[in-house]
């Protein structure tokens, strides 16, 4: 009678310990796909940020953003994982600034960050949008 | 009988115990991702500040051509258009509102300019044009070059513009507390200046 009782308090304890291990586990798994969720994001915006910046410089230098650089901005961009991009508000060669203007450079659309989720009991890799809308402004330093 | 009364007891005592221990470590957890997450978003945020202030303190560097084309002086008459573009371009580098606050929820208090400097030299003549603390109207005065220098020390000799802007990220914990004061995560006071010489430009 002992040894069964014994036996019995294990199995229960056992199952109620799994319990509590998935638990943690899962909810451990939730707090480190969020963090990571938000790292990536805050590193790709960064160095969206960044490329951005670099052809800030040419449209200061010709007053507007020329189509060559338009094309590897778009493709730059694209590679770093944004889609949809739009130069909506930017100054473009229909209508360059002269020395002294004030010129924008103005990029939205989406980033595609890769999350890994869990979908009946299987680890998939999916991506999730955001949307980014990035506006710079400095003044022409093209041809007055 | 009495030992099969017993072990439920047990029983529930143990079962508290790793209930609270498995809670600590979740909590402990989130603590550490919570942190390192904030760290990196601060250290993202400073790096930001320091290119856009950058880019903004060139943006205000609009030269007076006319006066380049009279007497060959590189300087800056428009004082006002330069402010302005200066703050427009570091409102929309760091993605601020109107207000200069950040939805981002990072910057608390939003982000103060609290020096725009212009220096205008000609010939052995400085002349300081200085925008503080957001007041629309600046100070201006006149030096030698060699007897100017800018807040962070650098003699001016040549047209120079010069920024400085501060902002607060909110700390992890409250302000001064014990675990702020142990590991660092106060609030964070940031100020950032930027020297630039408008004769390269």
């Amino acid at each position: 009678m002992y040894t069964l009782s014994i036996r019995k308090r294990k199995k229960r304890g056992d199952i109620e310990d799994i319990a509590a291990m998935v638990m943690f586990f899962f909810v451990t798994a939730v707090i480190w796909q969020t963090f990571l969720f938000n790292q990536r994001t805050a590193n790709m915006k960064e160095d969206i940020d960044t490329t951005i910046n670099q052809y800030l410089l040419c449209v200061e230098a010709d007053g507007y953003l020329s189509d060559a650089n338009k094309a590897a901005l778009q493709s730059d961009l694209t590679s770093l994982g944004m889609t949809a991009i739009d130069f909506s508000g930017t100054d473009l060669s229909t209508a360059p600034k002269i020395y002294g203007q004030r010129v924008t450079l103005q990029v939205s659309g989406q980033l595609e960050i890769p999350v890994f989720q869990v979908s009946w009991l299987r680890l998939e890799k999916v991506t999730t949008p955001i949307n980014i809308r990035e506006k710079r402004t400095s003044i022409s330093h093209g041809i007055s | 009988m009495k030992k099969q009364q017993l072990i439920p007891f047990k029983k529930k005592k143990g079962e508290f115990t790793s209930f609270i221990l498995m809670f600590l470590l979740v909590f402990a957890f989130m603590a550490v991702s919570l942190f390192l997450y904030k760290r990196n978003t601060s250290l993202i945020l400073v790096k930001k500040a320091e290119e856009s202030l950058k880019a903004a303190t060139l943006a205000g560097a609009t030269i007076d051509m006319d006066e380049y084309g009279t007497t060959g002086a590189l300087v800056i008459n428009d004082y006002a258009k330069s402010y302005a573009d200066f703050k427009e371009s570091l409102k929309n580098s760091m993605g601020l509102n109107d207000d200069f606050t950040s939805s981002d929820g990072i910057i608390s208090g939003g982000v103060h300019v609290n020096r725009y400097t212009i220096y205008n030299v000609s010939g052995s003549t400085v002349e300081c044009i200085t925008y503080e603390n957001d007041v629309g109207t600046p100070s201006i005065i006149t030096g030698s070059v060699g007897s100017i220098k800018t807040p962070n020390n650098i003699p001016v000799t040549k047209s120079t513009i010069y920024g400085s802007v501060s902002f607060q990220i909110d700390g992890f914990v409250k302000n001064k507390s014990m675990m702020g004061k142990i590991f660092n995560m106060d609030d964070i006071f940031v100020t950032k200046d930027c020297c630039a010489d408008i004769t390269q430009y």
